[in-house]
């Protein structure tokens, strides 16, 4: 069942991920987010940048979720066991 | 005594004892029933399972805390929890199909299964203890606090009180009399926590954007990276966050989160709403921050003492008593989870495979249960675990009070680095057809002896640990390279495993 649509949906995110990840720390936060200004609803950018890395993956998620994307299928429990094993 | 508190303090307990046994009740009893809750959360259940068991009473008291000690490092917390629960989605699902289709439970049983080895079973579940312990100290140590600035006990007597309501619910509810009782303390969290940290900053500084305004004039080094006194590198923050987010899904009593949900979508869900608990701590920043403006203690105090900040308000009390009760939630539905979990994990993870040994079968003789093994006797197991519950919390009380031997803070830099030695056992098992029991052996092994050693010769001998680990790099991850490398090797030497095991774990 893994589809081509979900197998390039697995790599996207993987790597949407992983670039989510390296926004965090070393080189890219210091780089960017890490600082005092600009100022949103009076928090500190450096607060600011982490907290949109989380909306931002939150989004993320419910996108890939909607989409059945990452291993959508589902066992029933009268399914055959071993039927959930498409190679 | 705070009347106020002490009444809403006791009456939670009494609350949560009592929600804890009604749904205990509910289910038909057995081993399977009592870890894995029949497989039966549903979606509400399930969310607060997986927050309210994150969210511990570290997370509570040290955020505040770690913003008065060293500024916008404690920002590291939303940061990992941005990603860590994410592997989860990928292979969450999965991991719970396997363990409904095979039985599985813990995280142990199913890689034992994978590796047909009950080695990898028995190194993982005691590993597991090991870190489990000092996790479990800190939340006794919530507990204690709590009670000793409501009712002025001392800190054991307090964290004996509340972790004695614990053992009740979770010895008669098993993984649903946990799962009910988060529900309710995730609920207290959210709301405490949101209240007190909107309230605090606009009572002292009209808003919480005025409150940065006056850390912006008057302290501006506590927001960004190194921190005050450039006490925190970048790159050691990095590594940090790194580390966190590499072991945070492997933590055996997140893992076993995939087994009780109830399909496969649902481990899904869970991890697509868990950032809405990172919000929860975002206010706890604030409060970190009120803390730096008005000079409050760098330690796990800082939290009751900041409520303290308005006495006289006419809302004191009711703020006092709020807090006391999230601080209390905080530590219970962590605390819970680790002993039901503990104690799943070292029944069947390490007594089971070992009850099969000559030696395990001498001494089941001994006890005289020669007739009939603890294998094929699930009440024989439920009650194991019930036993295997008590020690734990005993041993850790015993721990709290005697704080003169070991230091907890070294111990938990022990605990942190040991999840993180299961990654490669849990990646590989599940994308890597080519690995198998000799590597995983092998990478255990390898990667557990290596986070043990480096410990104990930091403690015993530091001139020694600074020659051969120069760079100051976390054991956890020295551990994992060492780990990932024993584990490649051996798995390409060993045989291929036979195609039926891999169709068996979806490979």
């Amino acid at each position: 069942m893994t589809s081509t649509r979900s197998k390039w949906g697995s790599r996207l995110a993987v790597l949407y991920f992983t670039l989510a990840t390296a926004a965090l720390v070393w080189p890219i936060y210091p780089w960017l987010g890490n600082r005092v200004e600009p100022r949103l609803l009076g928090l500190p950018f450096s607060l600011v940048w982490v907290l949109a890395v989380i909306g931002s993956n939150f989004a993320v998620l419910v996108v890939l979720y909607r989409l059945r994307l990452i291993d959508d299928h589902e066992d029933s429990p009268d399914l055959d066991p071993g039927e959930g094993g498409d190679p | 005594m705070k009347p106020l508190a002490a009444g809403v303090v006791f009456a939670y307990l009494l609350i949560a004892l009592i929600v804890g046994v009604v749904a205990g009740r509910r289910g038909r009893g057995g081993t399977d029933d009592f870890v894995a809750g029949e497989r039966a959360f549903g979606p509400l259940v399930m969310y607060f399972v997986v927050g309210a068991t994150i969210f511990s009473a570290y997370a509570l008291l040290g955020t505040p805390q770690r913003i008065v000690a060293k500024g916008s490092d404690a920002f590291y917390v939303l940061a990992y929890g941005a990603v860590g629960l994410v592997p989860l989605f990928f292979y969450g699902a999965r991991v719970r199909r396997i363990g409904a289709r095979e039985g599985f439970v813990t995280q142990a049983e199913m890689f034992a299964a994978r590796f047909e080895s009950p080695a990898v079973s028995v190194l993982m579940g005691a590993a597991t203890l090991v870190a489990f312990v000092p996790y479990l100290v800190i939340q006794l140590k919530g507990a204690g606090l709590v009670m000793h600035a409501v009712t002025g006990w001392p800190e054991q007597l307090g964290a004996a009180l509340v972790y004695g309501v614990v053992l009740i619910y979770v010895l008669a509810g098993g993984a649903r009399g946990v799962g009910w009782t988060n529900v309710i303390q995730g609920i207290v969290m959210l709301a405490a926590v949101w209240v007190i940290g909107i309230w605090l900053p606009t009572t002292l500084y009209g808003s919480v954007g005025a409150m940065f305004d006056r850390v912006v004039v008057e302290h501006p080094e506590y927001l960004t990276l190194p921190g005050p006194e450039a006490k925190t590198p970048v790159t050691r923050y990095s590594s940090e966050i790194l580390m966190s987010i590499l072991g945070f899904a492997m933590w055996p009593h997140m893992f076993m989160k995939c087994f009780t949900a109830r399909s496969a979508r649902l481990v899904q869900l869970s991890v697509v709403f868990y950032p809405s608990f990172l919000f929860f701590i975002l206010p706890l920043m604030f409060l970190g921050y009120v803390a730096v403006l008005s000079g409050g203690p760098a330690d796990d105090s800082v939290l009751l003492w900041l409520v303290d900040l308005v006495q006289g308000e006419a809302a004191h009390p009711l703020l006092f008593a709020f807090v006391a009760f999230a601080i209390l939630a905080a530590s219970m539905s962590t605390g819970d989870a680790l002993l039901h979990a503990g104690g799943s994990i070292m029944v069947r993870d390490v007594l089971l495979p070992l009850e099969s040994r000559p030696l395990g079968r001498a001494l089941r003789r001994a006890l005289g249960r020669s007739q009939q093994p603890l294998r094929e006797d699930d009440l024989g197991q439920t009650r194991a675990i019930r036993v295997v519950v008590i020690v734990l919390a005993l041993v850790s009380w015993v721990l709290l009070g005697n704080s003169g031997g070991i230091s907890i803070v070294d111990l938990l830099l022990l605990a942190y680095s040991i999840p993180i030695q299961f990654l490669p056992v849990v990646m590989f098992g599940l994308y890597w057809s080519r690995a198998n029991g000799v590597g995983a052996r092998a990478g255990l092994i390898a990667g557990l002896t290596t986070v043990v050693g480096l410990f104990v010769i930091q403690k015993t001998a530091p001139g020694l640990a600074a020659t051969l680990n120069p760079l100051e790099l976390e054991i956890g991850l020295i551990g994992l390279v060492v780990n990932t490398l024993a584990m490649v090797i051996f798995s390409l030497a060993g045989p291929r495993p036979h195609a039926a095991l891999l169709r068996r774990f979806e490979l």
